[in-house]
């Protein structure tokens, strides 16, 4: 990122995908004045709070098109109530910053809907037996268990142990463990394999929009591999860096650091509407979008030739509690 | 210190039997990293004979015998045992040529009982050939057999020498060096452990045997050589050696 | 313990293996009713439902004791051999659990639970064979070509060389299968459970103490009673007296590592049976364990390894099953300070007489 910033022949980063690394990036991006927009960062104090406001020393640079843990953990919470029809549940994070934040915000949500939560442990990722944690687990009887991680810091690992002491309930995680099918190396839907039959997942945007099967097909055709998580977003954001730049051109800048400022603050207009492929959106002062929609995904044993794959199930829209 | 025996008129005298002897050291320089520890040892023993290898501490008696068993190997000059080159040989290997070394310190293995000391110093052994063996290491020492399932490190300094001296025996070996039988044992103790020197090489095992206590080495002893800072400056039949002046002066304690 | 060391309190094997056997039990039996109280004092079982599960976990507590005990072993043998603390021990067991899944894998297609007897212990037994001998050998041939040059060297030189193997084993392993988790096929049936005091004990987990347990006392026995092990032994307490006994010592050596890698091949096999899957990084963690279980056992010590690897075993189960996973590894270290700050050579260190 400083390598990028000291180089004015950029004037937007679409990125990054991973929450830790935005920390990292925002305090050297914001001094810079450069636009960021992220496809898949779904930490909440990259936005809100003091800790955002931490990163940041100048007026803000960073948007995303995802909605954040804050509600995406909630969704998930709704989600098992509502449409599971599970009361009570066994809540692990890897207690990580995302995996423990987005459990705690699942925790919250599922306690203010009158569920039980039965227990909420954690267990880092360099946990070696989690047969014993889930046979703990077990014994508490819950009707649905909530993993708060990615599939590296014990995703599938929770769900095998899981099965194994015939703990035979809905797992449900974040978009972490959303990350492609059983044909994808190293995905949950991979390890998890025949376990995952009671899986479900959130992506914290919309999993379908207009033109998503076009999208998905030409995704497919351009790169060789199936259109997985965020890869709309992706080009959401693409297309967010384009319009701005559009608009920003249109301020006639006299060098490549005024035009790098004028994508700033056109990316930032908390007034426009963008027309993205997942939607219409709006970026608040924070960042944060307009859309606070998150996807709910179960498994399809007979996708992926077999292997398996994430099915959209329904979506989960905050904006019209 | 004023006229020892040129050792070289001496070397003749080993030779007992027909070529050459058992065991044959020339020239041999021994180093510790820059230390020169042997400076040109030349040194025999016949088949059969008890030699002794008497001197001050650190003159090189150890060493010498280190360099025999193999623990250490001579920078110059050779080690012949039976006829062969062992200058380089190492000492797991020599044992099974017929070299048994009972070290300086007992260097019994402490966290094993005594039958498994005995044990071990057979591991070179055909399984059958143990049994009469082990019971001839227990004939000469009945404190081991009293003491077999007993760990080494829990034996007194007698008992420990035995079982190193034992130890050593159970390889078999044509040529045994002993490092120091006698050291921190009591009187009546020291006159038994002579005493099985004895005996054993009347059963036909030579013995080369280093010793602080050169009076009794001597009285045992059929031929004798004196080691001052690393060389030779004198040998001969222990009963000359023994009646050396300067040998009496500096080893037997008169004046 | 001062009986050791007198004439009267000589062990006769046999009976001194009864009084560990007994000892075991009853801390296994302590451990499980303690658990079961704990359960329904802190953990808000009820009393009824807290006996099946502390059983439960009793069980679990052996199965990844066993694992860390067959590490240990590596760890502690070596050290008693040539006093190197070998940390790429860890990853010499991260191997071991690729290779068996390399070769499970290979002839089952990925399948798990093969619930055809017969396939599945001939299964099993070819993975053990497969295994074995190669981690075994690749263990051996670290020694000769990277230890053996630094015997003589100040300690420091070996202990990171050691680390550095660490490094590299790591890498080979990342560079082959990638940094995810890889998926190690489940053959051995996981819903076969014996029901036990309202229990389902799991056949597996007791499969994997009984393999580590008859693969201890194979240890035990040829380390005690065999010509090789006595050699072994004496090597470990003085290797220039057993060089006079006519024992190689490069040899002895070299035995040592092949029967460390022998066991961590065999831990790396289990641990993919009961967990499914491996990583790269696997050896670390669980190297770091099984290298505290020998501190903790008193380093050398070989039976002391193998009390050290259940108690961290009991630990980390302990802590999982009230609910304190992330406590666990925390709660290891604390032991291993407390029991490194009152008794430094660890639990058994250079009390017994089978240190090798």
């Amino acid at each position: 990122m400083t390598k990028i910033v000291g180089d004015p022949n950029y004037i937007a980063v679409v990125g990054p995908v991973n929450s830790g690394v935005a920390k990292a990036q925002i305090p050297i991006s914001n001094a810079a004045g450069l636009l960021q927009c992220s496809p898949s960062n779904t930490n909440t104090a990259l936005t809100v709070g003091d800790a955002a406001k931490a990163l940041r020393t100048k007026p803000n640079n960073y948007i995303r098109v995802v909605t954040n843990d804050a509600i995406q953990g909630p969704a998930a919470a709704a989600y098992i109530i509502t449409v599971l029809k599970k009361t009570s549940v066994y809540i692990i994070d890897d207690t990580e910053t995302f995996g423990k934040g987005i459990a705690d915000s699942f925790e919250a949500e599922f306690k203010k809907r009158g569920g039980t939560v039965v227990k909420h442990d954690a267990a880092p990722k360099t946990t070696q037996d989690y047969v014993s944690i889930m046979t703990a687990a077990k014994a508490l009887n819950p009707q649905s268990i909530y993993f708060g991680g990615v599939t590296a810091s014990g995703g599938a690992r929770i769900a095998l142990a899981a099965a194994q002491v015939g703990l035979d309930v809905p797992f449900v995680g974040p978009d972490g463990i959303n990350d492609g099918s059983g044909d994808t190396k190293d995905s949950f839907l991979n390890l998890a394999n025949k376990v995952a039959k009671n899986a479900y997942s959130t992506l914290a945007g919309p999993g379908t929009f207009e033109g998503k099967d076009k999208f998905d097909a030409d995704y497919k055709k351009e790169y060789g591999i199936d259109a997985t998580g965020y890869a709309g977003q992706g080009y959401a954001c693409t297309q967010v860096v384009l319009d701005a730049l559009a608009r920003a051109a249109k301020t006639n800048p006299k060098d490549s650091a005024a035009l790098r400022e004028a994508v700033r603050v056109a990316g930032t207009d908390t007034t426009y509407e963008y027309t993205l492929d997942v939607g219409k959106v709006k970026f608040d002062a924070n960042g944060d979008t307009s859309q606070l929609i998150v996807s709910i995904y179960s498994f399809d044993p007979a996708a992926a030739k077999g292997k398996g794959d994430w099915k959209y199930e329904t979506q989960v829209d905050a904006a019209q509690k | 210190m004023t006229a020892p025996i040129a050792a070289s008129t001496i070397t003749g005298t080993a030779a007992s039997v027909a070529g050459e002897p058992m065991l044959v050291l020339e020239e041999v320089n021994t180093y510790y990293g820059q230390i020169h520890a042997l400076q040109g040892v030349d040194l025999s023993v016949a088949e059969g004979e008890i030699v002794t290898l008497i001197g001050a501490n650190g003159a090189g008696k150890t060493t010498t015998l280190k360099t025999i068993s193999g623990l250490l190997h001579p920078r110059h000059g050779t080690v012949r045992f039976e006829g062969t080159d062992v200058s380089r040989t190492p000492a797991h290997l020599l044992v099974r040529r017929g070299i048994g070394h009972a070290p300086e310190g007992r260097r019994i293995f402490s966290r094993m009982s005594v039958l498994e000391n005995l044990m071990m110093g057979a591991f070179t052994r055909e399984t059958p050939t143990i049994p009469p063996d082990l019971e001839r290491v227990m004939t000469l020492f009945p404190r081991l057999r009293e003491r077999s399932h007993q760990l080494g490190g829990t034996l007194s300094g007698g008992e420990q020498q035995m079982l190193a001296i034992g130890r050593a025996l159970m390889s078999h070996p044509r040529l045994l060096l002993l490092d120091e039988p006698s050291l921190g044992l009591s009187p009546i103790l020291v006159q038994q452990i002579f005493a099985i020197i004895r005996e054993i090489n009347s059963q036909g095992t030579t013995v080369l045997l280093v010793e602080q206590n050169a009076l009794q080495a001597l009285s045992i002893a059929h031929r004798a050589y004196v080691l001052q800072t690393g060389r030779v400056v004198l040998a001969g039949p222990a009963k000359d050696v023994m009646s050396n002046e300067t040998v009496r002066k500096a080893y037997l304690g008169e004046d | 313990m001062t009986a050791i060391a007198s004439p009267a309190a000589q062990p006769n094997p046999l009976s001194r293996g009864i009084r560990m056997t007994v000892i075991a039990v009853v801390a296994v039996v302590a451990y499980m009713l303690i658990l079961w109280v704990l359960l329904f004092g802190l953990g808000g079982r009820t009393v009824a439902n807290a006996f099946p599960e502390a059983l439960q976990q009793t069980v679990n507590a052996l199965s990844i004791g066993a694992i860390y005990a067959l590490i240990a072993l590596g760890y502690t043998m070596v050290y008693g051999i040539i006093e190197l603390i070998n940390f790429a021990h860890g990853d010499i067991f991260m191997l071991g659990a690729f290779l068996a899944t390399v070769f499970i894998a290979g002839i089952t297609g990925n399948n798990d639970a093969v619930t055809n007897i017969p396939l599945l212990i001939v299964l099993l037994l070819g993975a053990l064979v497969f295994t074995m001998p190669i981690i075994g050998l690749l263990n051996v041939g670290i020694e000769r070509a990277v230890y053996r040059p630094l015997r003589h060297a100040p300690r420091l030189a070996p202990l990171i060389t050691a680390v550095g193997v660490s490094f590299i084993l790591q890498n080979v392993a990342l560079t082959i299968a990638g940094s995810g988790d890889r998926k190690s096929p489940q053959i051995f049936p996981l819903d076969w459970t014996i029901p036990i005091g309202g229990a389902q004990v799991s056949i597996l987990s007791i499969f994997i103490f009984v393999l580590a347990m008859l693969l201890m006392l194979a240890l035990q026995a040829f380390v005690s009673r065999t010509r090789l092990g006595r050699a072994m032994r004496a090597t470990a307490q003085d290797q220039e007296a057993s060089a006079l006994m006519g024992v190689d010592a490069n040899q002895t050596i070299s035995l040592t590592f092949l029967i460390g890698g022998v066991l961590a091949a065999a831990a790396g096999l289990v641990w993919g049976l009961r967990f499914g899957f491996v990583r790269f990084d696997l050896g670390f963690n669980s190297g770091l364990k099984a290298f505290t279980a020998a501190v903790l056992g008193g380093i050398g010590n070989i039976t002391g390894a193998v009390i050290g690897g259940f108690i961290i075993g009991f630990i980390e189960n302990g802590a999982a099953s009230l609910g304190y996973s992330r406590w666990s590894e925390f709660l290891v270290f604390v032991i291993l300070t407390l029991v490194l700050l009152f008794k430094p050579t660890g639990i058994l260190g250079q009390l017994t007489g089978d240190r090798a």
